[in-house]
């Protein structure tokens, strides 16, 4: 396998609180990476690391070293282009609020791509995230009268439209209903085949489903990370088979 | 009677009520200044008193110079202020670190908007007048209402840019683009509303004020319209100050008239810029 990314020795604190403690691991490339854990282990600050995010928090101070191919995540200063790269979705979708066309041109218009390819890309990203037969006909309408799982398709489409690397999610189900959250997980299984995806999920029974290898964290640190099937019938781990099991969460 | 046995449909009637009363007292006062002023004043104002130059030292003639002036002054203070003051709001809430000196400047410039108008004029008179060599003109004029109003410009600005959820700047962010980017396609179109409601306080007051005008613009009787930034103007509340205390024999009519003038000159000033707000809050999808 490829790795995508390749993360050493990784930690992250805010103030004096730690997020994350020595942490190495790799992405392959093409894999569904899942990453399951309860609040405050660090899952979260992970991804925010891997597009740095963390930047708008000032307060993140970071030592390791995150690699992409030969960029290197920590130290780049183009970060507009990591992030082009790197795309993000949040827990909550947030639609921007200007029309859905709009919102799915935003970052490669940003990036200064023609008009022509613009047009282009709207049809193709929105067809990718599984929203183009919905919203064909009113694609100038504005984005926030979409429903909440409409929405967090558009944004995965709008993250689309700049043709990442990697798409990062962070929670991208937590507040949608069991339809919609089917929907988005059959669009990952099609997405990965062109990009290496990152699921941080609090719903472990979700990364079950859609992802290649799980990682389990517990307070900023890796417990363990296999193959998804081996993670959940046979955790290596005490704290990973209790955590599986329900047992704290 | 115990507070917690009171009904709760009897403590909300008497809360509208009371609520009620206290608006009512609140808007008659300003409906019967508006009242007054239009009944005193309506029967002088024709459109002879709206279009020529005043005449007889002030006695007769209309205020034509004066509505000119004010008009010009509402449009010059608006133009400097505006830009000058939107580009700190931004620079303040977007890009200042969040530190203890940023903080200071923003207390500085919220306490500023307190300074009585008086001083502004004074100060327009030392700086622009005196010091810049601009004389008494529409240049220093507007510029000393311009100072005045910056303030108010910063802060309402400020609080319409604070008021855009940081979310929008975050996915705005997320997906590579600039901060300016974002400033100017995420956060700017959706604080325009609160910007422009900074922006017809502004024209109100510009419009009203006089004391930042005595020194550095205003022109007791000069009936014939500027002809270069260099010029003075005549202005309506300092025309309506000069009739009222300098010039013997003007009857109290002429003065409603030109009160109403004003009032009427202000709020369709006013009234474009709130059909315009008007106008993007249809347009508002959040």
């Amino acid at each position: 396998m490829v790795k995508e990314i390749n993360i050493e020795n990784l930690s992250v604190s805010y103030g004096r609180k730690k997020a994350i403690v020595e942490l190495s691991l790799s992405v392959e490339k093409n894999e569904i990476l899942g990453i399951i854990g309860p609040t405050t282990s660090g899952k979260t600050t992970l991804l925010t690391i891997l597009n740095r995010m963390i930047d708008t928090i000032p307060s993140a101070s970071i030592s390791g070293s995150v690699l992409m191919g030969d960029i290197d995540i920590l130290k780049t200063r183009n970060i507009h282009n990591l992030r082009r790269s790197v795309g993000m979705i949040f827990a909550l979708p947030v639609a921007l609020p200007m029309s859905i066309k709009e919102n799915v041109e935003y970052g490669p218009k940003m990036a200064g791509e023609p008009k022509r390819e613009l047009r282009k890309r709207v049809e193709e990203s929105l067809v990718q995230a599984g929203l183009w037969d919905e919203v064909s006909d009113r694609l100038d309408s504005p984005a926030l009268k979409l429903s909440g799982g409409q929405q967090q398709r558009l944004c995965i489409a709008r993250a689309l439209a700049l043709k990442p690397k990697v798409l990062l999610l962070d929670e991208p189900c937590s507040g949608l209903d069991p339809i919609s959250t089917a929907r988005i997980e059959d669009t990952l299984g099609e997405l990965k085949k062109e990009m290496t995806i990152v699921l941080v999920t609090n719903n472990p029974h979700q990364a079950a489903r859609v992802a290649d290898r799980t990682a389990f964290m517990l307070e900023g640190e890796l417990v363990e990370l296999s193959e998804t099937n081996t993670l959940f019938t046979n955790p290596s781990d005490k704290r990973t088979k209790e955590y599986i099991e329900g047992k704290f969460g | 009677m115990s507070f917690r046995k009171q009904n709760p449909i009897n403590q909300q009637k008497r809360a509208t009520f009371g609520l009620g009363l206290i608006t009512a007292i609140v808007v008659i006062p300003v409906l019967l200044i508006l009242g007054v002023v239009f009944v005193k004043g309506i029967s002088v104002i024709d459109w002879n008193f709206l279009t020529t130059e005043p005449t007889n030292g002030l006695r007769d003639g209309g205020v034509f110079p004066a509505i000119v002036g004010t008009l010009i002054l509402v449009v010059g203070a608006v133009a400097w202020s505006v830009p000058f003051g939107i580009a700190t709001a931004i620079y303040l809430v977007e890009y200042s670190p969040r530190s203890r000196a940023a903080n200071w400047i923003r207390l500085a410039i919220l306490n500023l908007a307190g300074v009585p108008s008086v001083v502004y004029g004074l100060f327009g008179l030392g700086v622009f007048v005196i010091a810049l060599k601009f004389g008494a003109s529409i240049l220093a004029g507007t510029l000393t209402l311009a100072l005045m109003n910056l303030p108010v410009i910063v802060t309402s600005t400020a609080e319409a840019l604070k008021a855009v959820p940081d979310r929008f700047r975050e996915a705005s962010l997320a997906l590579g683009a600039s901060k300016w980017q974002t400033t100017r396609h995420v956060v700017l179109p959706n604080s325009i509303q609160g910007i422009l409601t900074g922006i017809i306080l502004e024209i109100s007051r510009a419009g009203g004020e006089t004391a930042p005008i005595l020194f550095t613009v205003a022109a007791f009787y000069l009936p014939r319209l500027p002809q270069s930034i260099f010029d003075q103007v005549m202005a309506l509340p300092m025309h309506l100050f000069a009739i009222s205390t300098q010039v013997p024999n003007i009857g109290l009519d002429v003065r409603y008239a030109v009160a109403l003038t004003l009032l009427f000159l202000v709020l369709g000033v006013n009234g474009i810029a709130i059909f315009m707000r008007a106008k993007i809050r249809k347009n508002r999808i959040w």
